[in-house]
C-alpha cells in the first residue's frame, strides 16, 4: 500500500513572496505546468520535510479574500471548498509578509474559519529592522490561535521552523476565530439552519458569492429572502469585521517606528512613473527585450543550427543507408532541430518578462497605461496580457482574469492573440534573416532586429485597433471599476528567474516537440513514398535542361521532381491555386497547412521537406531554404514578396489550437473563439496578398 | 462632502462614508473602511487614476471610483 503523501497548500495575497517560498521548498522539483507564462493556475512540486518525510507543495494564485471576486481567486475557494479534490490539503500555510500583515491576516482569520489546519509565515522577516518593525510573535499566536512561523525566503532563514510546525500539524488549533455569526445573528441563524452539519461560515461563502450562485451545495437566496444587494452589504460588514479583530490583535502586538521607514519606492516611483521618463524607460525596456532576442541570442542559436546540420551528416555517414538512417538523418534530426534552435530566444523572452513581473515594475506599467488603454476599450491591466501574450496567449488569456471589467476583459481576451507569441518567432526570424539584409543602421542597431520589432509593434497596433473597433460593436453594460495593488520594488531573485526561465523553455519545448517530432515522422514518410511508380518515372524523365535551368546538380533535380510526386507533394500541389495569390509554393503551403494547429511547426516542416527534396550539399535549415528556387523561373522562392507575405500571414492567423480552447474556456462561449477564428484567418489571407502584390 | 477625487496631492484624509454598491468589495478588503486613513500619493501622468495609501497598502483605482468616497478632517503630510 502506498503511503498517503502529505499535501502542503501555500496560500497567500498577492506580492508576499509566495512563488519565493514555492521555489525554496521545491527547488527545480516541480511538475511543469501545461503552459509557459506567468503562473495563473495551481502549480506542484515536491519538498523533503525530514529526512522521512517527502511532502507535496500546492502554490496557489495570490488572492486577497475567499471572498471570490475574480476566476483567479476563486481557484483557491473552489480547492477549500471541495474536500474531494485529488489536491485538497492536509495542512495550509498562510503566506503573510511584515509590511503589510493587517491586510494579509485578513486572508488568514478567513481560512482560519473553515476550521482548516494552518500556519502563519510571516514572510519578509529580514526587512523587519530596515522598516523599524517589531512583531510579538507568542503574543499573535495566542491571539490568533494558531503557529507562526518567521520567514525570510530571499535570506533563506526560518524555513527549517516551518517545515517543523508543517510536520507537528496535529497539534493546531481547528477553532474559527471570528464566530461570522457575530455580523448579523438572525440572518446567519438562518444561514445555518440551510445546512445545520456544515460550517456556517462555508455556508456563508457558497451563498455570497456570485461564482456559487449555480452550484448544488449553494443556499437559495429566494428561500432566506436576501437580495444580491444585501448579500453584498453582509459581505462588507463582514470583511469591517474581520479588520476591527485585526486592529486589535496588532495594536499591541506590532509596533512601528516610522522614523526608520526608507523612500526608496517614492524616488522609484518618481522615475518609473514620470510623465516623459515613464514612457521613454518603458518603450526602451521593450526596445532592449527585441534587440536581446535578436541580435544577442542568434550567437547560440547558429552554433545549435550548425550542430544538427552536422547530427544529421553524421547520421549519413555512419549508419548503413536504409529507411531508419533516412528517417533519422531527414525526418527527426531536421524537425526537431527546428525547435531547440529557439531555445535562446524563448529563454531571453522568458526572462525579461519574469523580471519585469518579480520586480514590481509591470504594475507600474499598469498605472501609467490605464488612461491610454481605456480609450481603446481596454484597461491598464490590459497591458499584462499583451505583454505575456509574447511568449504565449495562453497564460496571457488566463491573465486577463484580473481584470475586474467583463467588457474590458472579453476585449483583451479577442485581442490577445494578434500579439507575436514564442510561436510566431522561429517563422520571423527564419524569413527575416532569409529576405532582410543583415545590415547595422543608427550605429548600433541590426535591421533585422528593427524589422523584427516592427513585427512586434505591428501585432501590437493591430490588437489596439481590433479593441478600438470591438469595443464600438459590443454593447454590454457592466461596472466602471478598477483596483490594483502597487507593490515595493524589489530585486528580482536569481532563483526565481533561473526557475521560470527553465520551467518554461522547457515546456515550450517538450510541448512544441511532441507535435513537431510526430508531424515531422508523417511527413518525412508522406515525402518520401508515392503512389504508384510516379516517383520513379518522375526522377527519370529530369533532363539536361531542366538541370541547367535550375541552376542546380542532376541530383538535385532528380530529388525535386520526385518529391513533387510524393504524397505529400500530391497534396500539396493540390492545395497551391488557393495559396498561389500570395506568392508560396506548395512546400510552404503544406508548412502552413501543418502549422495550423501550431505556428512553431512551420520551420520544423520545412526543414524536413527540404531535407527530403534536397541533397547533402546545403547544410543548415536557413542554407536549405535561401537554396529554393522556383523550378520555371529559377528565382529564389523566398524573395522579399514572399517573405513579407508570410510574415503578414503569421502576424495575423489564428493558428493556435489552445488558444481557441482557452478563449472558449475563459468566456464559457464557442461565439467567440469561432469569431477569432474566422476574422483574423480572412485578415491574413487579405493582407498577405496585398503585400505580396505590392512588394513584388 | 469632499471626496477622495477632490483630495489635493500628498493630503491625507479620514473615510467617512461611500456608496456599498458603487464600491467593489476587493477595495474594501484592501483596508478601504470607514475611519481608515487614505493619502493620495500620486496621479498618474494623464490625469488617472490615482495612487492612494490605505493602512500601510498602496492601491490604485481611477478617479470616478474615488468619487464615491467621502472623507473628513483633511490634511496636508509632512514633507519627509
Amino acid at each position: 500500500m502506498s503511503k498517503h503523501l502529505l499535501k502542503i497548500a501555500l496560500i497567500g495575497n498577492p506580492n508576499t513572496g509566495k512563488t519565493s517560498l514555492f521555489n525554496k521548498l521545491t527547488g527545480l522539483n516541480q511538475q511543469t505546468g501545461n503552459y509557459p507564462g506567468v503562473t495563473v493556475d495551481r502549480k506542484l512540486g515536491y519538498t523533503q520535510l525530514t529526512d522521512g518525510q517527502k511532502a507535496a507543495v500546492l502554490d496557489l494564485p495570490g488572492t486577497y479574500s475567499l471572498n471570490a471576486s475574480s476566476i483567479d481567486e476563486s481557484v483557491v475557494t473552489d480547492l477549500l471548498l471541495n474536500p474531494a479534490d485529488k489536491d485538497y490539503p492536509d495542512v495550509i500555510v498562510v503566506v503573510t509578509e511584515v509590511e503589510n500583515l493587517k491586510r494579509n491576516l485578513l486572508l488568514f482569520t478567513q481560512i482560519k474559519d473553515l476550521q482548516l489546519p494552518v500556519v502563519l509565515a510571516i514572510n519578509m522577516a529580514d526587512r523587519m529592522q530596515k522598516r523599524g518593525i517589531s512583531l510579538d510573535i507568542p503574543a499573535l499566536e495566542t491571539a490568533l490561535d494558531t503557529k507562526i512561523a518567521l520567514i525570510s525566503s530571499r535570506k533563506n532563514t526560518g524555513i527549517k521552523e516551518l517545515k517543523t510546525l508543517i510536520t507537528e500539524r496535529n497539534t493546531l488549533s481547528r477553532n474559527p476565530i471570528i464566530d461570522i455569526r457575530t455580523v448579523d445573528e438572525n440572518f446567519f441563524k438562518s444561514v445555518e439552519q440551510t445546512a445545520p452539519s456544515r460550517n456556517v461560515y462555508e455556508s456563508w461563502l457558497f451563498l455570497s458569492s456570485e461564482h456559487y450562485k449555480l452550484n448544488d451545495q449553494a443556499p437559495d437566496p429566494k428561500q432566506l429572502s436576501v437580495t444580491a444587494s444585501d448579500l453584498k452589504r453582509l459581505q462588507q460588514k463582514e470583511v469591517i469585521k474581520r479588520y476591527q479583530f485585526i486592529n486589535n490583535v496588532l495594536k499591541s502586538a506590532q509596533k512601528t517606528d516610522l522614523s526608520q521607514a526608507t523612500d526608496w519606492r517614492y524616488k522609484l516611483d518618481r522615475i518609473f512613473t514620470h510623465r516623459i521618463f515613464g514612457y521613454l524607460i518603458f518603450a526602451a525596456i521593450l526596445l532592449l527585450i527585441f534587440n536581446a532576442i535578436f541580435s544577442w541570442s542568434s550567437i547560440p542559436m547558429d552554433a545549435i543550427d550548425a550542430a544538427f546540420a552536422s547530427l544529421s551528416e553524421y547520421t549519413k555517414s555512419h549508419m548503413t543507408p536504409g529507411m531508419l538512417q533516412e528517417l533519422l538523418a531527414d525526418g527527426i534530426i531536421p524537425g526537431i532541430g527546428g525547435i531547440v534552435i529557439f531555445i535562446p530566444q524563448i529563454a531571453f523572452l522568458f526572462l525579461f518578462i519574469s523580471v519585469l513581473e518579480e520586480s514590481g515594475y509591470m504594475s507600474r506599467v499598469v498605472f501609467l497605461m490605464d488612461r491610454i488603454m481605456r480609450r481603446f476599450g481596454l484597461s491598464g491591466k490590459s497591458v499584462v496580457p499583451l505583454i505575456s501574450g509574447t511568449a504565449c496567449a495562453i497564460p496571457a488569456i488566463m491573465a486577463a482574469r484580473n481584470i475586474e471589467n467583463w467588457k474590458e476583459r472579453l476585449i483583451t481576451i479577442l485581442v490577445t492573440p494578434f500579439t507575436t507569441c514564442s510561436a510566431r518567432l522561429p517563422v520571423y526570424s527564419i524569413i527575416i534573416s532569409l529576405v532582410i539584409p543583415n545590415r547595422i543602421v543608427l550605429g548600433f542597431i541590426s535591421m533585422q532586429a528593427l524589422v523584427l520589432m516592427g513585427m512586434y509593434l505591428i501585432g501590437f497596433a493591430m490588437a489596439i485597433l481590433a479593441a478600438t473597433i470591438l469595443n464600438k460593436i459590443i454593447k454590454l453594460k457592466t461596472k466602471q471599476y478598477f483596483v490594483i495593488e502597487m507593490p515595493d520594488y524589489k530585486w528580482p531573485l536569481p532563483q526565481n528567474i533561473g526557475i521560470t526561465v527553465v520551467e518554461k523553455t522547457k515546456a515550450f519545448v517538450m510541448g512544441a516537440g511532441k507535435i513537431i517530432l510526430a508531424i515531422s515522422v508523417i511527413l518525412w514518410f508522406l515525402a518520401s513514398y508515392g503512389p504508384g511508380e510516379n516517383m520513379d518515372q518522375a526522377g527519370a524523365r529530369v533532363t539536361m535542361e531542366q538541370e541547367y535551368a535550375n541552376g542546380g546538380t542532376y541530383e538535385q533535380a532528380v530529388a525535386a521532381a520526385r518529391l513533387e510526386e510524393s504524397y505529400i507533394g500530391r497534396l500539396g500541389r493540390g492545395i497551391e491555386p488557393v495559396i498561389k495569390p500570395l506568392g508560396y509554393d506548395w512546400k510552404i503551403g503544406i508548412a502552413i497547412l501543418t502549422s495550423f494547429a501550431a505556428r512553431e511547426v512551420f520551420v520544423g516542416t520545412l526543414a524536413t521537406i527540404y531535407s527530403v527534396g534536397g541533397t547533402e550539399d546545403e547544410e543548415t535549415i536557413k542554407q536549405k531554404m535561401r537554396a529554393q528556387t522556383d523550378v520555371k523561373t529559377g528565382k529564389p522562392i523566398f524573395d522579399l514578396g514572399t517573405g513579407l507575405s508570410i510574415l503578414m500571414f503569421y502576424a495575423f492567423a489564428m493558428q493556435c489550437v489552445s488558444t481557441l480552447a482557452i478563449t472558449k474556456r475563459e468566456t464559457n462561449s464557442w461565439k467567440w473563439p469561432l469569431m477569432q477564428l474566422a476574422i483574423m484567418t480572412v485578415l491574413a489571407y487579405c493582407i498577405a496578398f496585398v503585400v505580396h502584390e505590392i512588394a513584388s | 462632502m469632499p471626496t477622495l477625487q477632490n483630495l489635493p496631492l500628498s493630503h491625507a484624509a479620514v473615510v467617512v462614508n461611500f456608496n456599498p454598491d458603487a464600491v467593489p468589495l476587493k477595495l474594501i478588503e484592501m483596508g478601504l473602511i470607514a475611519g481608515a486613513e487614505v493619502k493620495l500619493i500620486q496621479i498618474a501622468p494623464l490625469g488617472d487614476p490615482y495612487l492612494f495609501e490605505i493602512s500601510g497598502s498602496y492601491v490604485a483605482i481611477r478617479k470616478e471610483l474615488a468619487a464615491q468616497i467621502e472623507v473628513a478632517e483633511v490634511s496636508q503630510l509632512s514633507h519627509e
